[in-house]
């Protein structure tokens, strides 16, 4: 009786053992096979944005090539001239006003007057470049 | 029994059965061991490169050609995506049709379309890198077995704009011309590739077993400023349409430091539709092609002079004479003095008495040898493909009235750039500077090659520099360039009249000329030489009349544009106005200063220098 019974215990683990292994090894499987379809899944969304991008860098290349061709000296002087009815200035309607050094003597006085720091002074007389 | 019999027979039969059933079986395992086993062990490799072949493409992945800039990052050359035109001949069913319809785009022929289409090849080129318009419009069409595939194509968004130094790349996108040739290797990049996997469907799925990205190419940034080359253009465009000269060219350099500003070659040529250009007209005159120079080359005769102190430049060097007598040769002069004439005078007024009689002083070695310290009869190296080194012959080879001739231009060659890198060395105190048109290579935003500013040599000392200043600026003031002046600067130049040869008498044309003025301003503190030459113009061709107007118009606009200190502007003190610790010193509707500037000693709003 106690036989039967020991046999039939053994048979119960082992079946138990074997239900095990099978569950691991499925679930093994099925993770290998889940990692291969994300993987898979990743590929497309990558290479979806990769042409995504592609497209973006085109489109900003035209982009540019537009300003560069709607920036062109001779078109705006075009557009100014027939467009706009500009017109270069006459003889003694440009007057240019150019920054100069602040003279010496007047440096402590302006240092006063404007409460400018001498590295601001200092600034303001760099030369042109 | 017969019933034994009967199951004897049937249990024979039966055996047969099974034997043969087992034979069948084993005949048909057999088979299919023998296949797998030719398949798998003997047909490995070829089966192997062929599914990969079915599953992965290898893409080449075509860099990005690199950006070409302007001085201010003005982009002058770049790559754009666009469609080429494909055709699958085995897809198309009625060819015939198609032709017809692609001819109507693609502005070519049907007939050759249509030989295309009906080609026995797998794939065939219908057209390469088409206007994007045009490419919109085929896809409308729906045509079958036409598909379209994106090439990177060259574009120069400024057109006709300095065509000539940036050259350009062909359809593989090649630098064939200019700048484009010159630094293909580093504008070029690197191609790159990946192997797409493909499924089922043919879509592919990144990442795959190898991706090497392309390498885009090296951007350069030219010394050339787009805003200079623009009005030397403009300008030049209209003294050639004013005077129906046959060509023309203007060239800007920056004498301080050799950088070239402006490079305008005319006729121009529109980089974009080279093809249609003859390919003569692709070239850089500027750099290629020596000419006489004529009177500009007195400039170098009398600075030789001063330099090697033969003259000085109050010594009379003309006598009221209209012609020179050399052994026997006869040289006319174009000025009809009746008095003498001081050195300084015969380059004001462009006597070639005088200045055959200032290259005798010198003698012909003397002179060879100062023509050569200012490089003419070499290269100046400067980074453009082409370049010629013009023609200085060797004294020996020199003939009697070699050395009137050279002294007043003629038996010599040399080429635009030759002149204004020698003519800037006297506008830079006698330091000859390497004329450069590259000022950097950059890869993205780093720099990987600056160049730098390079003196060549001294070639006259300072004080010849300046001396020859104040007799250039006298050419202007009173002599044969007097239409070069400008308000507001003091200009130093010298005009250049030379007779082309006949091509059919072999001697000097009376009827063409080579109209030229090279000058610099501020005369006291040069920001831009200019040369202008003016080719075959019409009437009596003198470059006081032709070139000197062309001069000033460019000169007073870039002078402006360089923000040149000017002896009639204005000038006042600027503080930061957008500062808010600082008054605003000037009432922009009034234009006078405010109370408190005023109160600084600044009594009426703006202070004259």
């Amino acid at each position: 009786m106690s036989l039967f019974k020991k046999n039939s215990e053994d048979n119960i683990n082992s079946a138990f053992q074997t239900l095990i292994i099978v569950v691991m090894l499925m679930f093994v499987f099925i993770t290998y096979v889940w990692q291969r379809v994300m993987i898979v899944e990743v590929g497309y969304n990558i290479e979806r944005l990769r042409k995504e991008k592609a497209e973006f860098s085109r489109r900003n290349a035209e982009l540019l090539t537009e300003v560069a061709s709607l920036s062109s000296l001779k078109r705006i002087e075009k557009i100014a001239a027939a467009d706009l009815g500009m017109k270069r200035p006459e003889k003694g309607s440009l007057i240019v006003v150019r920054e100069i050094r602040l003279p010496q003597v007047m440096i402590g006085e302006a240092e006063k007057d404007y409460k400018l720091t001498k590295t601001e002074l200092k600034g303001l007389n760099k030369p042109r470049s | 029994m017969d019933d034994r019999k009967t199951a004897e027979r049937f249990s024979k039969q039966a055996k047969v059965r099974i034997l043969l059933l087992a034979i069948i079986i084993a005949v048909g395992l057999s088979a299919g061991v023998s296949r797998l086993f030719y398949l798998q062990a003997i047909k490995n490799n070829d089966l192997s490169r062929i599914a990969v072949r079915q599953h992965q493409k290898t893409v080449v992945l075509e860099p990005l050609r690199g950006t070409i800039y302007d001085r201010k990052g003005r982009i002058l050359a770049v790559n754009l995506d666009v469609e080429s035109v494909y055709a699958v001949p085995s897809e198309i069913e009625n060819s015939h049709e198609a032709a017809k319809r692609l001819s109507r785009f693609l502005n070519e022929d049907w007939r050759v379309l249509e030989k295309k289409l009906k080609s026995d090849k797998g794939f065939v080129w219908i057209a390469r890198k088409i206007d994007p318009n045009i490419a919109a419009k085929i896809k409308n069409e729906n045509l079958e077995g036409i598909g379209f595939i994106k090439e990177s194509k060259r574009f120069y968004p400024k057109k006709e704009l300095l065509g000539h130094l940036i050259g350009f790349a062909g359809l593989d996108n090649k630098g064939l011309s200019g700048i484009e040739a010159r630094y293909n290797e580093f504008l070029k990049g690197e191609e790159g590739f990946v192997v797409l996997e493909r499924d089922a469907r043919g879509a592919h799925i990144f990442p795959s077993s190898g991706y090497t990205p392309p390498v885009k190419g090296k951007d350069i940034v030219l010394t050339i400023d787009e805003s200079i080359q623009y009005i030397c253009e403009r300008e030049l465009d209209k003294a050639i349409q004013k005077t129906h000269a046959k060509r023309g060219i203007v060239i800007g350099m920056d004498p301080k430091t050799g950088e070239i500003l402006a490079m305008a070659v005319k006729p121009s040529f529109n980089p974009n539709e080279f093809i249609k250009y003859a390919p003569g007209e692709w070239r850089n005159r500027i750099v290629s092609d020596p000419y006489e120079p004529g009177s500009t080359l007195k400039v170098f005769v009398a600075s030789a002079a001063l330099e090697d102190k033969v003259a000085t430049p109050s010594e009379p060097m003309f006598f009221g004479e209209d012609k020179i007598d050399i052994d026997g040769e006869i040289i006319h002069d174009t000025v009809k003095e009746k008095g003498r004439l001081s050195f300084r005078d015969v380059i004001k007024r462009s006597s070639n008495v005088g200045a055959v009689r200032i290259g005798m002083r010198l003698g012909k070695e003397r002179l060879y040898s100062h023509l050569k310290s200012f490089g003419f009869g070499e290269m100046t190296d400067i980074d453009i493909s082409g370049e010629s080194k013009g023609i200085l012959r060797q004294t020996r080879e020199w003939s009697k009235r070699s050395i009137g001739s050279v002294s007043l231009g003629q038996e010599i060659g040399v080429t635009p750039i030759q002149l204004i890198t020698a003519f800037s060395s006297v506008a830079n105190n006698g330091w000859m500077m390497k004329p450069y048109v590259v000022s950097e290579i950059r890869d993205e935003d780093r720099i990987e090659k600056k160049v730098y500013p390079e003196i060549k040599k001294r070639v006259i000392s300072a004080e010849t520099a300046a001396e020859m200043t104040r007799i250039l600026t006298s050419v202007v003031e009173g002599g044969t360039g007097e239409k070069a002046a400008i308000e507001g600067y003091r200009v130093a130049g010298k005009t250049g009249t030379a007779q082309k040869i006949d091509s059919k008498t072999g001697l000097y044309s009376d009827k063409y000329f080579v109209s030229s003025f090279i000058g610099y301003a501020p005369a006291e503190d040069p920001q831009i030489v200019l040369l202008v030459v003016i080719d075959s113009p019409e009437g009596a061709g003198w470059g006081g009349s032709v070139a000197a107007p062309v001069f000033k118009s460019i000169a007073e606009d870039v002078l402006i544009y360089l923000n040149a200190p000017s002896t009639n502007e204005e000038r006042v003190l600027m503080v930061n106005p957008v500062r808010k610790d600082v008054p605003s010193e000037i009432d922009p509707l009034t234009g006078q200063f405010s109370q408190s500037f005023i109160a600084a000693g600044f009594s009426n709003g703006v202070k004259r220098e």
